[in-house]
């Protein structure tokens, strides 16, 4: 950190916490509000290219290995569409393009094999308990080290596993009991494509170019989403979410070093989060939020 | 029987359901494509394996 920043830093933390928000709140406007083409292009792009693997594996045009790693990809990059979406950042409601918004969240969900509206209801919850061991529904992923975060990633979603219950609670409490029964009814059809690929001679192409992905990949975004920015503990706004350095780089981790920022202003779009964040990297500093990594 | 309750039925036996539905045919197509033929023909090996994990899962509830 350069001299001048230092004093940055202690010049923001002398202004009263009003003072702070408004400044942090300008920035954040200045990142938010633009269309963002990219996540349109990344959600039906990603989604027509999966789309595409089945008859390419059917007719032998692509090895079943090679389609594998692109599905691989596929899968790990549903979430962050749908993830816009459920933050109303691709269209508000009300407005002209609301439309697309809902689009970009029913139409690509599905292959991850969740109800759109059941990941924004608990997605949501999660924003307003961050970190709370009892409310927030994504808290089952804590652990103390990244290998230890991989195997509680799998062993809670398991059966009776944890992952399960604290969303089913967090569905209950938001008074969306039907969105218990269409996920099951999601999974239920999922089982019975699978089952029916199966039995038709094709369950090596439905393990490795659905079922296995969707395994690889919800443990890949799990450890980035919810336990990498998350894994300090702290609860509270300034406190929850913490910025970080990645081995993988910022693309490796689907943006998630920038998290904070994220939860801070959930509105600005994944792709302006890191702009955002250097611009705002004093504030929070001075707010004495956990981005001593990044 | 109302939708529902069938639903809430069908999942509780779930693990067991993914055994025979999936995990029977996946585990004779794997040997077949590697070339391994097992006594009592590889979909009956499969469907012994997966009913066997099955059942562990839906008592234990966990694969792994």
């Amino acid at each position: 950190m350069t001299g001048q920043a230092t004093a940055d830093t202690a010049d923001l933390a002398a202004l009263p916490a009003a003072q702070l928000l408004k400044m942090e709140r300008q920035i954040a406007r200045r990142h938010s509000g633009m269309f963002p083409w990219l996540i349109l292009v990344w959600a039906f792009g990603n989604m027509a290219c999966w789309l595409a693997l089945w008859p390419l594996v059917f007719t032998g045009t692509l090895p079943l290995w090679a389609a594998f790693l692109v599905a691989l990809i596929n899968l790990s990059l549903v979430y962050l569409p749908t993830h816009e979406a459920q933050h109303d950042i691709i269209a508000r409601p009300g407005t002209p393009l609301r439309w697309l918004n809902e689009l970009v969240g029913h139409g690509t969900s599905w292959m991850i094999i969740y109800p759109f509206e059941m990941l924004r209801v608990t997605h949501l919850d999660h924003h307003r308990h961050a970190n709370n061991p009892l409310l927030d529904p994504d808290h089952q992923i804590s652990a103390k080290g990244p290998w230890s975060a991989i195997w509680t990633s799998i062993r809670e979603r398991q059966p009776i596993g944890r992952r399960q219950q604290d969303y089913l609670a967090s569905l209950e409490r938001a008074g969306r009991k039907d969105l218990i029964a269409l996920s099951l009814m999601y999974r239920l059809a999922y089982f019975a494509i699978l089952f029916a690929l199966a039995w038709t001679g094709h369950a090596l192409e439905a393990f490795f170019l659905w079922w296995l992905p969707v395994q690889i990949g919800s443990t890949y975004l799990l450890f980035f989403l919810s336990w990498a920015p998350h894994h300090s503990g702290a609860q509270g706004r300034y406190r929850d979410t913490r910025s970080f350095r990645s081995r993988l780089g910022n693309i490796g981790s689907m943006g998630m070093q920038y998290h904070i920022v994220h939860h801070l202003h959930p509105y600005i779009p994944l792709t302006r989060t890191p702009a955002a964040y250097w611009e705002m990297r004093p504030i929070l500093e001075a707010r004495g939020c956990n981005i001593a990594e990044l | 029987m109302s939708i529902p309750s069938l639903m809430a039925a069908v999942a509780k036996f779930l693990p067991l359901i993914f055994a025979v539905g999936f995990l029977a045919p996946l585990i004779s197509q794997s040997l077949t494509a590697i070339g391994w033929n097992v006594p009592f023909g590889n979909l009956s090996f499969g469907l012994a394996v997966a009913i066997g994990w099955g059942l562990i899962a839906q008592f234990k509830g966990r694969w792994i």
